[in-house]
């Protein structure tokens, strides 16, 4: 465990050297007693895959008491780590997505396959068969970095991203998942589309839906039943 | 009671802005809020606003206001040649604009952005309490999007107040050369001591392709980029170097976590000189300390208020 400065007025604590199940379960215990106990002080909690990361507000409390903080933290955390951390990350909430894989939304998902030797139903079975962790949320709202696509489904980021991706487009890179909130530009395969919302900015406030440590599965459904949970196909 | 003011020009940007949307970047949304958060500052200091107030950050002009009905406003940062009804204004004062005047400022002829708040401040609807824009977001100010053509901006007016202006000695003018104090980050060592001395010595021009998100710099690229790290969580300051060797400093819209080397971060009370530099300005970089920084800020933060 290292801890040091961030910012002017933020500090990170890695937690592990490589991304996975047991980096999430500190990640995660650590976030919680932070913001179970630090509720004073921070402005921001930002957990990452191997790291969390504190904001805070000079007007209330000076670094070196933040750090101090932090460090008997860390230590009350790893003194308790061996007996429960892994055993309660292990549980984490279970979202399930609907996904509709037809070619019209799905714009990579034949290649996806073939690459992986697969037809379209055996790729469809292997991307909606996994179980997927969010390790982190980051670049756009309720972007969720999650993991582990199966190994044969795993293809590189387009060399050319895409100007628009549509909102619920779920998308693979490399070994992540992720489903994108909005529309945006974006540079993942695209496998199908969801039609539930992961970032409601209608309502007020927005909603986001996943959380780091939460457990997604993919389930398939027939394009009548995406359009039947709201799904729109000409975004 | 909500009075609203006109936008008869909208320039090519001009946001609703305020200190920023805190306590959401766990869920991937950024801090936003003004730019040059010190020019901000005195704007709403000067009429005595909450310093919280929303007020317009106005990027390069052209733009022009009417107003409804009799209204004070501060006007800072950028000097944009403020005009009331045809006659000159100072820049880093308040001024009464009478029942049905227009208020026009023209291309900034020195720095970027400029600042106009309204006494009582801006009541554009919250957004997890911040009515700060993040056009990337959709989020705050008017449906998250830069004002436009006849957009009404909604504002408390209140009693008038006594005009006032910023000190002189308080008062900036943007140059086209810029020095940033930078705080080494914990990946500060793992680039070669040759190519730190370069980041040093280096002078950088600033990219057109800069924007609230990020300012891009050119200039001699360091050579040996270490390897992309675990992403993990970035905020304005932050100075990432990606493999091209041109570091990039990041601005309030920056994303949440971010995976590219990084040298450090410059001081936060650097940021409000580096959000009014302009495409071809020149920045140079020079190491400096937490403390320093931290003493700073925290000044700053005392003198615009708590609330």
């Amino acid at each position: 465990m290292q801890i040091t400065d961030a910012g002017d007025e933020s500090i990170t604590i890695y937690l592990a050297e490589t991304p996975g199940e047991e980096a999430l379960a500190r990640v995660t215990q650590m976030a919680a007693l932070i913001r179970a106990q630090m509720a004073d002080v921070i402005t921001d909690l930002v957990p990452s895959y191997c790291s969390v990361t504190v904001y805070y507000d000079l007007l209330r409390c000076d670094y070196a008491t933040v750090k101090e903080r932090l460090q008997a933290l860390m230590q009350e955390s790893s003194d308790s780590n061996g007996e429960k951390s892994s055993a309660e990350s292990a549980e984490g909430r279970l979202v399930e997505l609907p996904v509709y894989y037809g070619a019209e939304v799905a714009p990579d998902l034949e290649r996806v396959a073939a690459d992986a030797g697969l037809d379209i139903d055996g790729a469809i079975a292997m991307h909606s068969g996994a179980e997927y962790r969010v390790y982190a949320l980051g670049f756009r709202p309720g972007f969720a970095f999650m993991g582990m696509t199966p190994e044969p489904l795993r293809a590189p980021r387009l060399e050319n991203p895409r100007p628009r991706v549509a909102a619920g487009s779920v998308a693979i890179a490399g070994a992540q998942a992720a489903v994108y909130p909005d529309a945006c530009p974006g540079g993942w395969n695209i496998l199908g589309r969801c039609p539930v919302k992961l970032f409601d900015r209608a309502s007020n406030p927005p909603q986001v839906l996943l959380q780091v440590g939460d457990r997604v599965r993919f389930a398939p459904v027939t394009r009548a039943k995406f359009l039947e949970l709201g799904g729109v196909l000409d975004d | 009671m909500t009075e609203f003011a006109t936008v008869e020009r909208a320039g090519p940007q001009t946001l609703i802005q305020d200190r920023g949307r805190r306590g959401q970047q766990h869920l991937g949304v950024s801090v936003s809020g003004s730019a040059d958060a010190r020019a901000a500052g005195w704007a709403n200091y000067l009429l005595q606003n909450p310093a919280s107030a929303a007020l317009l950050e106005i990027c390069l002009g052209p733009f022009a206001l009417r107003f409804s009905r009799s209204t004070v406003f501060a006007v800072t940062g950028a000097d944009c040649g403020w005009q009331l009804n045809g006659q000159p204004l100072a820049n880093w004062s308040t001024h009464t604009a009478p029942e049905g005047s227009v208020l026009e400022g023209s291309i900034a002829r020195s720095g970027l952005r400029s600042y106009l708040a309204l006494a009582g401040g801006i009541l554009t609807p919250p957004v997890w309490g911040s009515r700060a824009t993040s056009v990337g977001e959709r989020l705050g100010g008017i449906d998250g999007r830069p004002l436009a053509e006849g957009d009404r901006i909604p504002y408390d007016a209140v009693a008038p107040r006594r005009s006032t202006q910023t000190p002189p000695d308080y008062v900036r003018e943007y140059p086209h050369q810029i020095r940033l104090r930078v705080v080494p980050s914990n990946q500060f060592t793992q680039f070669a001591g040759g190519e730190r001395q370069r980041f040093f010595a280096g002078v950088y021009r600033v990219s057109p392709q800069s924007d609230r998100m990020g300012v891009r710099l050119a200039g001699e690229a360091l050579r040996e980029v270490p390897a992309n790290l675990v992403s993990e969580a970035v905020s304005p300051g932050v100075i990432q170097v990606p493999s091209n060797g041109q570091p990039i400093v990041l601005m309030c819209d920056c994303q949440t976590i971010g995976g590219y080397p990084k040298l450090g971060h410059v001081y936060r009370v650097d940021l409000d000189w580096l959000a009014q530099v302009r495409p071809g300005d020149r920045v140079q970089f020079v190491p400096g300390n937490l403390a320093e920084a931290q003493a700073e800020l925290l000044q700053q933060k005392r003198f615009f208020g708590v609330e």
